[in-house]
């Protein structure tokens, strides 16, 4: 019993030193700075700009429209917001992952992991964690600008945060994608750019079926989408299916990048 | 303390290594000795369950690497062909990683960081980015990080490898005053390393072990032949014969100011020669031993050419 639990103890320890490890090396590099620094400028732009359409489009309505109907700030301006970081994030992450496995096994640093009491599995999860971190820390940060509106008007706070729960376990999905773009090669450009065709691709996988015509197809597609997913969220309802779809595509990916490392392990 | 059992690897249907055996007993220094392509770094990595062979076990000090490696490689520091540091961490906080990622107890880790630092010599760099290092800084800081877990064996691939010849004389050094202390095995594919630095040889060609001999009985073997090099100002042909005539010399050659005696294996014959050649009046330039490539050691220990 206390052996099972020293064993658990060391699993989380491990993982953790990997990740943390990570982490701090992405926060300090030039690149996370030169990347934040772009993203809130983009950010600060649009954000803004949406805001002030929509208090326009309040004080001036349609004629024929009564001042507040069908007008919501969720849907007129945060959701433009969360678009915009999923934006970011579909070009951002496979640049700011890249590293994570190539890198290592450039610089032989791979052999100092694969030679350490450290379990394929470990190695995995600290890498996936210490991408994830990343992503969480800009995404409470981009959260000041739906808050802030909070000044002048009430926010619809449900949507908001399962709209961001989504938005996270999207980031969740790119962040598995992308660490195994990094584990295929040693070449941070390949990484990067596999990573970017991944995502793109699973993105924009159930455009196909819109236009195709078979329900049939058309409602796999659906299910296949990550944006069909990601509207559940920003629309406020919690759907256990997207909850679970999110989660398989993640530790489907994640296996990947496992099995990727434990091929070098056995086969080389 | 380190046991290699028949350990067989391919690359694809490329063989690597093949059948390879062998021991290295508590607190020994070996020396895997083989030219480029041998498979010395395949063993290695083998050893250090960095990959699996396709046959054979490894036990390091009697645990199965593949089948425990968490307690395995817990006694295992390992320093690959390049060493494998993080350029954009400090030396000191590199070295803390490591040790525990190997698993050190966390009370002793300053202690165990100091301890390697001051082992291989990094004081004066401790607070620097490995980035901007030397390479053969770098390389210590490699070293260290094999020593810092104080594993009770070390597996080093080509310590001295890239290193310009003052960093290879200082690690040279380094890798002295490690003996006794831990169970070593060294690879490299220079002779004269081997003898500096280690108490016994295994030799490896196309990924099969020729011999292992205790460092004495190698010696003992090479030093059978020996060679001096001699260079001259200018070159009489009476030198030759008064060459010939020093006991112990062999056979005399010569080519335009240089000249190379085949002698016996007692060193007061040097000194004879110089004796010889200096009251020639040819001028004596240069006098020294021939170094053994490694091809002389296999040709020497198979009777084969490689
Ligand atoms: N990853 C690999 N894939 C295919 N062949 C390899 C690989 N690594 C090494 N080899 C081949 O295996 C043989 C042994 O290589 P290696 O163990 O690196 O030798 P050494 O370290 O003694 O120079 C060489 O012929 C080499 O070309
Ligand atoms: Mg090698």
């Amino acid at each position: 019993m206390n052996s099972v639990f020293n064993e658990i103890k060391i699993f989380f320890r491990q993982t953790f030193l990997v990740a943390m490890k990570d982490f701090k090396s992405m926060v300090l590099s030039p690149l996370f700075f030169g990347w934040t620094g772009i993203s809130f400028i983009f950010l600060s732009y649009n954000f803004p700009r949406d805001l002030f359409r929509f208090a326009m489009s309040y004080a001036m309505p349609v004629f024929g429209q009564s001042a507040d109907q069908g007008r919501n700030i969720h849907f007129d301006v945060f959701v433009a917001h969360i678009s915009y970081i999923n934006l970011i994030f579909l070009f951002a992450v496979p640049v700011l992952g890249m590293k994570l496995l190539a890198e290592e096994k450039r610089n032989r640093t791979f052999d100092l992991l694969m030679t350490s009491p450290l379990s394929s599995l470990q190695m995995v999860l600290g890498k996936y964690f210490s991408l994830l971190m990343l992503l969480f820390l800009f995404l409470l940060f981009s959260l000041i600008y739906p808050l802030s509106t909070g000044f002048f008007t009430e926010i619809p706070l449900g949507p908001l945060v399962s709209s961001y729960i989504g938005l996270f376990l999207l980031a969740g999905v790119y962040s598995a994608v992308c660490l195994f773009a990094s584990s295929l090669s040693q070449s941070l450009f390949l990484s990067a750019f596999i990573g970017m065709i991944l995502n793109i691709g699973l993105w924009f996988i159930s455009q196909q079926g819109q236009n195709s015509g078979s329900e049939v197809w058309s409602s796999i597609m659906d299910y296949l989408s990550l944006s069909a997913h990601l509207t559940h969220f920003i629309k406020g309802s919690l759907v256990i299916n997207s909850f679970v779809f999110f989660l398989s595509l993640i530790i489907f990916f994640l296996f990947l990048v496992f099995k990727s490392v434990e091929f070098i392990r056995w086969r080389s | 303390m380190i046991q290699a059992k028949a350990l067989t690897k391919r690359y694809g249907s490329r063989k690597a290594i093949s059948d390879v055996s062998f021991t290295v007993n508590k607190g020994e220094i070996v020396g895997f000795l083989g030219p480029n392509g041998a498979g010395k770094t395949t063993t290695m990595k083998i050893l250090t369950g960095y990959m699996a062979p396709n046959k054979g076990e490894v036990y390091l000090d009697g645990v199965n690497v593949f089948k425990e490696p968490f307690t395995a490689k817990q006694k295992l520091g390992y320093l690959p062909e390049a060493p494998p540091v993080y350029s954009d961490m400090i030396v000191e906080d590199y070295l803390q990683y490591v040790a525990k990622l190997k698993l050190c107890p966390k009370k002793q880790i300053p202690q165990l960081v100091e301890s390697a630092i001051k082992r291989v010599g990094l004081q004066e760099v401790r607070q620097r980015l490995i980035h901007n290092l030397s390479k053969g800084f770098k390389q210590r800081v490699g070293l260290a990080q094999a020593l810092v877990s104080d594993p009770e064996i070390l597996i080093l691939d080509e310590p001295t490898v890239g290193l310009d010849p003052k960093q290879v004389i200082e690690m040279r050094e380094v890798l002295k005053q490690l003996k006794g202390q831990h169970t070593i095995i060294l690879s490299t594919h220079i002779l004269s390393e081997v003898q500096m630095t280690c108490d016994r040889v295994i030799i490896i060609n196309e990924g099969e072990i020729i011999t292992e001999e205790s460092l004495s009985a190698l010696s003992q073997k090479m030093r059978a032949k020996r060679q001096i090099l001699l260079r001259v100002k200018k070159s009489e042909d009476s030198l030759i014969s008064a060459l010939k005539n020093i006991k112990g010399v062999l056979s005399v050659s010569k080519n335009k100011e240089v000249f190379t005696l085949d002698v016996e294996p007692e060193d007061q014959v040097n000194e004879k020669v110089a004796q010889a050649v200096i009251s020639s009046s040819c001028g004596l330039i240069e006098l020294k031993e021939q170094d053994f490539n490694l091809e002389d050691v296999f040709i020497r220990l198979t009777g084969k050419q490689v």
